[in-house]
């Protein structure tokens, strides 16, 4: 037992005592001549550890202040107050909507001329353009000799929104319109026809019709 | 009728007012024809505005149908996201151009621009060069022109097609007025490039040529960076509008040589003149808001300048 005593004593005592061995009067002056001639060697050092703070009583009262000072509580309520009185950044959503892209692309429609013929010729590039092979298209002849949709169906629940339909449609007949609030019940209702579609595109004509006016043309 | 219809077009709730028009006349081709002029009237104003002031009422009319299919052709590059499916849309009015000149052919395809195309040209002979020309100069993928003369090719090919069809509409045969509608046309067509710069769809799309970059030594990164007073730049600016104002200058010195009928095909060189004129008061910095406003005192000036006769 006294053997492992003294074994400890011998381990840790050499630790204890080593901090007074390092920073014996000796020891600093030597690092201090260490240090500066480095210091000549470099041309100066920076320092960058932890600097203590000053323990001075003037300091220690001005970082209290800093720390408690009443006004930053008065200048928190000060934003308080002034929330109080701002406008809401949020809305009353269903019936209040938020700003939409004009570019926005929602649900789909299809147009008519202000004649009110359907300006669909049903010339199935949307059809073969769709990605998600989502629009179904037939077509016949009429007595006028015309080429119109029979079938103009679009699987909502396939659709994803690209836009490409609109795009390739050479008389803008089919659009994504600005509506997004079309959700339903039940995955049939998903599926839109002819009626459907023609029946959003009066619906919606006057958000479609969009109101940029250009001087020239841009190409 | 006709008349009566574009003047009362002029009010802003036109939508509402053609709406109206087409149901109680329940004539197709006035509703067609209204299309046409409203459509021109909203995307391409200034050249409505000079349509507008065409004396004969069947040539303004023809004359409003062959503008509108250039807005249809136009708008197309600004509307798709790829250029496949622009030639996707330019095939469909490729396709209907060939059924125009196609004797045989019985049903055109029911666009109100291709059937009020088709009483044009039922009326009045046309050359389907141009048609093809006007088609077949939008296929390109983007306005990034190496050469400066590649740019007035475009804008040749664009714009003054667009003249020579006015011109034949108007009845004028004549080599100067050819000769002029080709040096307007590029005129109108480079300063709509300019004026277009900051409004592509694609930023990418940088109409200026390469070219003039490399002689002025700056990279297309500089117009996008958009910086105020930006030297380089705007020299850039000023000598694509040097030779916008060098086409116009060759194109007004033809006017007196030009038969009486067919001035009014060239009130647009008006609206390019007073262009390039603001242009030169806002020393070519073309991100100025002076530009971008419209010119409000250009109906005023127009209707002066076909009283005076041009």
């Amino acid at each position: 037992m006294s053997a492992i005593r003294i074994f400890t004593a011998c381990k840790y005592g050499k630790q204890a005592f080593r901090p007074t061995i390092r920073f014996s009067s000796t020891a600093v002056s030597e690092t201090k001549d260490q240090h500066s001639a480095l210091k000549a060697e470099h041309g100066g050092y920076i320092y960058v550890n932890n600097q203590e703070p000053s323990m001075d009583f003037k300091d220690v009262t001005d970082r209290a202040a800093q720390t408690m000072f009443i006004t930053e509580i008065f200048r928190g309520l000060g934003v308080t107050l002034g929330t109080i009185f701002k406008e809401p950044a949020t809305i009353n959503y269903p019936f209040e909507k938020g700003p939409l892209s004009p570019r926005f692309r929602g649900e789909h429609a299809l147009r008519r001329y202000p004649s009110g013929e359907e300006r669909c010729i049903a010339c199935k590039l949307c059809e073969a353009i769709c990605p998600a092979q989502a629009i179904t298209i037939e077509a016949e002849e009429r007595s006028d000799g015309s080429r119109r949709t029979t079938r103009y169906d679009i699987d909502m629940t396939k659709c994803i929104y690209c836009g490409f339909c609109q795009e390739a449609c050479p008389v803008d007949a089919i659009v994504e319109g600005p509506n997004f609030e079309f959700s339903t019940e039940t995955h049939e209702e998903l599926l839109y026809n002819k009626e459907k579609l023609l029946g959003n595109g009066d619906k919606w004509e006057s958000e479609i019709a969009s109101n940029i006016h250009a001087d020239h043309l841009y190409r | 009728m006709l008349k009566i219809i574009l003047r009362n077009n002029f009010s802003s709730n036109s939508l509402v007012l053609v709406k109206r028009l087409a149901s109680t006349i329940s004539k197709p081709e006035i509703s067609n024809a209204v299309y046409c002029a409203s459509s021109v009237k909203k995307f391409d104003f200034e050249n409505f505005l000079c349509t507008l002031l065409i004396k004969d009422e069947a040539s303004r009319r023809n004359a409003f149908a062959l503008r509108a299919f250039n807005v249809e052709l136009a708008r197309i590059p600004t509307i798709v996201s790829d250029n496949k499916i622009a030639l996707m849309r330019l095939k469909f009015w490729e396709d209907a151009v060939t059924k125009l000149f196609d004797k045989k052919c019985q049903s055109l395809p029911k666009h109100p621009v291709v059937e009020e195309l088709g009483l044009v040209l039922k009326e009045s002979k046309m050359t389907k060069r141009y048609f093809e020309r006007l088609v077949n100069a939008r296929k390109i993928a983007n306005l990034n022109f190496i050469s400066m003369k590649q740019m007035e090719q475009y804008a040749e090919d664009t714009v003054s097609s667009i003249n020579y069809l006015i011109l034949e509409t108007l009845n004028c045969k004549n080599v100067n007025a050819d000769h002029a509608a080709s040096h307007l046309g590029k005129a109108q067509g480079i300063s709509n490039l300019l004026r277009s710069v900051y409004h592509q769809k694609n930023p990418q799309h940088l109409p200026i040529p390469q070219e003039l970059l490399i002689r002025h030594g700056i990279s297309q990164e500089r117009f996008f960076r958009n910086k105020e007073n930006d030297k380089a730049v705007e020299d850039v600016v000023f000598d694509i509008a040097t030779l916008a104002n060098q086409h116009l200058e060759k194109s007004i010195k033809l006017i007196s040589k030009i038969p009486k009928e067919g001035k009014m095909a060239f009130l647009p060189l008006i609206s390019t003149k007073r262009f390039l004129e603001k242009l030169q008061k806002v020393n070519f910095n073309l991100n100025d808001k002076k530009l971008s406003r419209r010119d409000s005192l250009l109906p005023l000036v127009l209707y002066w300048n076909k009283i005076k006769g041009l």
